[in-house]
């Protein structure tokens, strides 16, 4: 009975290749993921240890608490720091470093890279304690000179001896290239550049006269002991990964994110896989009734019949885990590439291929897929053996095929559950809830399946007249074909509601928070123009400001900077703003409070939000504590409380204060942005002002709008490419279910030859029947996508997102829906059109 | 043959399809010259029908009789342009056939050619109406209303024309097949064992059907079938076996075809 099945696979190659193939998308994906994110991870580790592992200890300004990632400046600590370091015993050799922020400009005169854009201050006698490794000319001994990683000299062609311009405080300047230097091993860390400065020229490069942001120490690990008793309190002694001056854990934490990403990604691939294999295995198993039939009227018992499918689906299980186990290798370098293009360059190394990777992959595919073939396998045990003696005997509906209505009910309510408790239940995080929109929309898509088949045939009436209309005949039999075998067009279009659904429901969120954004920014940026980093987010040179104020005809333009704070125990972000200029470029919706709040700020005052408010039942006129990263308490009065956009795509902080406060107490220099009001200056004259500063461009209150939404479309991107992968497995079921649709359908297919359809018209027929299935998978999948984007806007309508439908989008992918179904009939039809139609005629 | 002259018929141009059409032809509807079909080559060649001439006059009801496996199947295929004979050649309505590409074979079968099978062959997801007119509409022809319901009534299913083909019994089916093949008035129609898989009863229905076709309207018919009763009710038999004519009778009784066939075994 076991070569039963197994022959069966052999016998059947395409359809065996077609299932497969949807096993292995799914499988590659995962396995895909592990190996891109592992073979990325190594990398981070060895960056981490080549960049830390020859410094015992890094010695700091001790920071009030733990900023995390977010805020790359650290307080500084004075140069006497290094001649106490050296005085305790175990040091071998200790050197002043300066790690800060330095920008590359390229020939084209924009900044090399997208971050980060470290700027160093490398003593030439650091040696082991620096992970750079020079490969060209010298370290820089002065001024004027700059060593850069070999990634950057290679892309933008520089070599030594070329004058380059860089970007460190203030305007750019002009340096020449001393030397070339790989960062450990590598040429370059992703998309970041190194600039590498005589120490003491950075000192004045990077504003920080006589000190340095911190000292490296080389010797054995108990000089961490040692520093730590001997130094004062106010210094922190750290491992140097602990230190992490590369901000290398941003990188790690990145690489988990994408991991988890790329998972669920492949996860849905999977899911969507298992019900074309569900769907598959039940058209074999239904055109084989008369042959498993035959087999129990020879003596076969059910468990034997059942064996023989669960065994066929195990061997499609595990030939296609291990093909897709394989195909996943290539799909990481592949995926490398689409983040690469995206923007998002990783550091690349050998690839990792873990043994981890390896028994997941296999794992879930070879179950996925033997528990997609249960249903089939046990529908195949309920033939009787007399059908082997009738012509075209049906398989009685299943328990679950009868019952469908009350199964589909019961997911239905267990996902409204699931996802109402999600979206609205009390006391669960963001991240809680997403984790539960997985398991509910999982639930939906499965109710939404088993109710299609009593849907289909409307819609595939209504979907399929525009084709009736078209190509006549073919077309009408189309239309009557796709609502012929309702379960099964629904379990074909069901595998494509999933990933068209997970499309729309992307768009949506996606549409919502470009909305979201400019609604926000609309009522907060009062300004003309505004200055941003040249990549969107990344902080700006306070001189571009200035620079701006001094051209004719411009009324203000003033910066708002923003560092981590610590207030009620907790991390806050504080901005600091010119309380005299803000309020004509920059808006506070006043929840208690008035304009008068600004003249306030001067005198200790400060602005706060009103969920801050709230939290810590704040009134106007009441004082509270701010604690600044490097020790320093602020005791500020509140003087307004503002209601800002719960979206704030600026990321304002929970605190405003005046900027002279801030800059005596807080580390970032830096402005996150800086508004413009220039009604009589033009913008080319606005930007020539800022010539000399290349991290920074200007962009009118529009463009700046729809630039701070630009990543949104960027991130839809990505979702598209690795959604699109749910698409193909699903067009893989499309594939199949029309290829065994015909075989099905053979003789008809000669009889409407013989009575004279050309083989254009049996090809139109197929062709439209795929669409119209597609097509009600489109309006399945965006009927399911909006509803469930409506619910998670809804619950999110606290943070400020906003529902809105992304109409040109979805009638985009409905039309890309039905090019996929013509796509998905190619070969199926050629098939059917090329039938000899005498043996068509005879084919039993 | 006035009876058999085609109506006014709009033909609208598959645009796939270039091959003019020949004008019905009125003396010879098929023609069939040195006929041989060989399956396999080498020592395992076996001819299925060798060296058969044939013809058959327009408005004529020949039925092709012989046991199994005396070529009366594969000379029919060969006949419908289903099949391609090994040598020799066929021409329909005086058109030769034989060397005739996949396009010209469709508007062939759309001008010139109806069928009726021994299984029936309706589409199950149309109406007995939609079958019978389907063959219309795959044409892109103007689907002439009082025509199709003439065809209709005629095979006596004017109260099921709503009716599925599950919904109907395996005689009625079978005569929505005949309405199908008749409605686009075919210069020849093919039946192949038509009352095979009836009842006596409504075989005969069906026979009759065919039978009134031919004797009211002319329409020229070919029936393989290798039942003497059903043989009886055509105009000419002709006996095929081990591929060759071996008797050639017209208006013979089904006893006078017995006999024969007696004789011949």
């Amino acid at each position: 009975m076991t070569r039963v099945g197994l022959r069966g696979i052999t016998s059947r190659r395409l359809r065996t290749v077609l299932t497969a193939l949807a096993i292995v998308l799914g499988v590659a994906m995962v396995s895909g993921s592990y190996t891109l994110t592992d073979t990325m991870r190594g990398a981070a580790d060895s960056l981490s240890s080549s960049a830390y592992d020859g410094t015992a200890a890094v010695v700091s300004e001790k920071t009030a608490f733990d900023a995390g990632d977010d805020y790359l400046v650290r307080p500084s600590i004075p140069e006497r720091t290094l001649e106490q370091v050296r005085d305790v015993p175990g040091v071998k050799q200790a050197v002043g470093s300066i790690s800060d922020e330095a920008r590359i400009v390229g020939k084209d005169g924009d900044v090399v890279g997208s971050g980060p854009y470290f700027g160093v201050g490398l003593d030439p006698q650091a040696g082991k304690l620096s992970p750079f490794k020079l490969k060209e000319g010298r370290f820089a001994t002065g001024p004027g000179q700059v060593v850069i990683d070999a990634g950057t000299a290679d892309r933008e062609g520089y070599s030594l001896g070329d004058t380059i311009t860089v970007q460190a405080r203030g305007p750019e300047q002009k340096v020449e290239v001393t030397g070339i230097a790989t960062f450990g091993d590598v040429d370059s860390i992703g998309t970041a550049t190194f600039a590498l400065f005589d120490l003491d020229a950075a000192q004045s490069m990077f504003d920080k006269p006589g000190h340095y942001t911190e000292v490296l120490v080389g010797g054995p690990d108990s000089v961490r002991a040692q520093l730590s008793k001997s130094l004062p309190d106010s210094l922190q002694v750290q491992t140097a990964a602990a230190h992490d001056r590369f901000t290398l854990d941003g990188l790690k934490s990145f690489v988990k994110f994408l991991k988890v990403l790329l998972l669920v990604f492949g996860g849905i691939a999977v899911i969507v896989g298992a019900f074309t294999i569900y769907n598959t295995l039940s058209i074999t198993v239904a055109q084989r009734s008369r042959e498993l039939a035959l087999l129990r009227a020879l003596g076969a018992s059910r468990r034997q019949v059942l064996r023989s499918v669960v065994v066929e689906a195990l061997a499609i299980g595990t030939v296609a885990s291990a093909i897709g186990l394989a195909v996943g290798v290539g799909l990481a370098k592949l995926l490398n590439s689409v983040f690469a293009s995206a923007g998002i360059d990783l550091p690349s190394t050998s690839t990792v291929f873990g043994t981890r990777t390896i028994i997941v992959s296999l794992a879930v595919g070879i179950i996925v897929t033997v528990v997609a073939g249960l249903g089939p396998a046990l529908r195949a045990t309920r033939v009787s053996p007399v059908t082997a003696m009738r012509e075209g005997a049906d398989i009685p509906a299943g328990r679950i095929g009868r019952r469908a209505p009350l199964f589909a009910a019961i997911a239905g309510v267990l996902a409204l559950a699931v996802l109402g408790l999600g979206m609205f239940g009390p006391g669960i995080d963001a991240e809680g809830r997403l984790a539960l929109l997985a398991p509910g929309s999982l639930l939906l898509f499965i109710a939404v399946a088993l109710i299609s088949p009593r849907l289909v045939p409307r819609l595939a009436s209504a979907l399929g007249r525009p084709g009736q209309a078209i190509a006549g005949a073919a077309g009408g039999l189309a239309r009557r074909n796709a609502m012929r075998n309702p379960g099964r067009t629904a379990a074909t279009a069901a595998a494509l509601m999933i990933g068209i659904a997970l499309v729309a429901f992307s768009a949506v969120i996606g549409q919502g928070m470009r909305e979201s954004t400019k609604g926000a920014l609309d009522k907060q940026v009062r300004a003309d123009y505004v200055l941003v980093g040249q990549d969107g987010w990344s902080p700006i040179d306070p001189g571009a400001a200035n620079a701006v104020a001094e051209v004719p005809g411009v009324e203000t333009s003033t910066g708002l900077v923003q560092d981590a704070g610590r207030s009620f125990g907790k991390k806050i972000s504080v901005d600091g703003v010119d309380e005299k200029r803000i309020a004509s470029v920059f808006g506070f919706d006043w929840d208690q409070g008035s304009d008068d709040a600004y003249a306030k700020l001067a005198s200790g005052g400060a602005i706060v939000t009103d969920r801050f408010a709230e939290d810590h039942d704040l009134a106007v006129g009441d004082r509270f504590e701010v604690t600044a990263l490097k020790g320093d308490k602020l005791d500020l009065s509140v003087a307004g409380i503002s209601k800002p956009d719960r979206f704030n795509p600026l990321g304002t902080g929970e605190v405003t204060i005046a900027r002279s406060a801030y800059d005596k107490s807080f580390t970032a220099e830096r402005e996150r942005y800086a508004f413009v009001s220039a009604e009589s200056a033009s913008q080319p004259q606005l930007e020539k002002a800022l010539a000399s500063f290349p991290d920074v461009k200007l962009q009118s209150k529009s463009e700046f709008q729809t630039d701070q939404s630009a990543w949104v479309d960027q991130i839809l991107g990505i979702f598209y490419v690795l959604l699109g992968l749910a698409v193909i497995v699903s067009l893989f079921g499309i594939v199949n279910t029309l290829a065994l649709s015909v075989l099905e359908r053979t003789r008809e297919l000669g009889m409407l030859r013989a009575i004279g359809m050309s083989r254009r018209q049996v090809r139109r027929m197929i062709r439209h029947e795929s669409v119209v299935t597609a097509l009600i998978g489109a309006v399945l999948g965006i009927g399911v996508g909006l509803f469930l984007a409506g619910l998670a806007t809804t619950a999110l309508a606290g943070e400020g997102l906003r529902f809105a439908v992304p109409v040109g989008s979805l009638v985009v992918f409905t039309l890309v829906a039905a090019i996929a179904g013509v796509l998905a009939a190619m070969g199926p039809a050629r098939r059917a059109s090329r039938l000899d139609v005498l043996k068509a005629l005879q084919y039993e | 043959m006035t009876s058999n002259q085609p109506k006014e018929i709009t033909v609208y141009n598959d645009s796939a399809i270039v091959a003019p059409l020949a004008p019905a032809y009125a003396g010879v509807a098929v023609a069939a010259h040195d006929l041989t079909r060989r399956y396999g080559d080498g020592d395992s060649a076996v001819d299925a029908v060798r060296g058969v001439s044939l013809e058959v006059p327009a408005g004529q009801f020949t039925a092709i009789m012989g046991p199994s496996g005396s070529g009366k199947s594969t000379l029919m295929h060969l006949l419908a342009g289903l099949d391609r004979p090994t040598e020799g050649s066929v021409e329909i309505a005086g058109e030769d056939i034989t060397s005739m590409g996949d396009k010209q074979l469709t508007m062939l079968r759309r001008k010139h050619i109806g069928f009726v099978f021994q299984a029936f062959n309706l589409v199950p997801t149309l109406t007995a109406e939609e079958n019978v007119t389907l063959p219309l509409s795959i044409a892109r022809r103007k689907i002439d209303r009082s025509w199709v319901d003439t065809v209709i009534q005629r095979v006596g299913l004017d109260e099921r024309r709503s009716h599925r083909p599950a919904a109907m019994s395996g005689g009625q089916q079978q005569r929505v097949a005949v309405a199908r093949a008749l409605v686009a008035e075919p210069t020849v129609l093919f039946a192949d064992e038509p009352t095979g898989n009836l009842d006596s009863k409504s075989g005969a229905e069906v026979l009759q059907l065919l039978r009134d076709a031919v004797s009211a309207y002319g329409q020229t018919t070919v029936m393989v079938t290798h039942d003497a009763h059903a043989a009886a009710t055509a105009d000419r038999v002709v006996y095929l076996a081990d591929g060759r004519v071996v008797a050639d009778i017209e208006g013979a009784t089904e006893d006078e075809i017995l006999e024969t066939v007696k004789e011949l075994a």
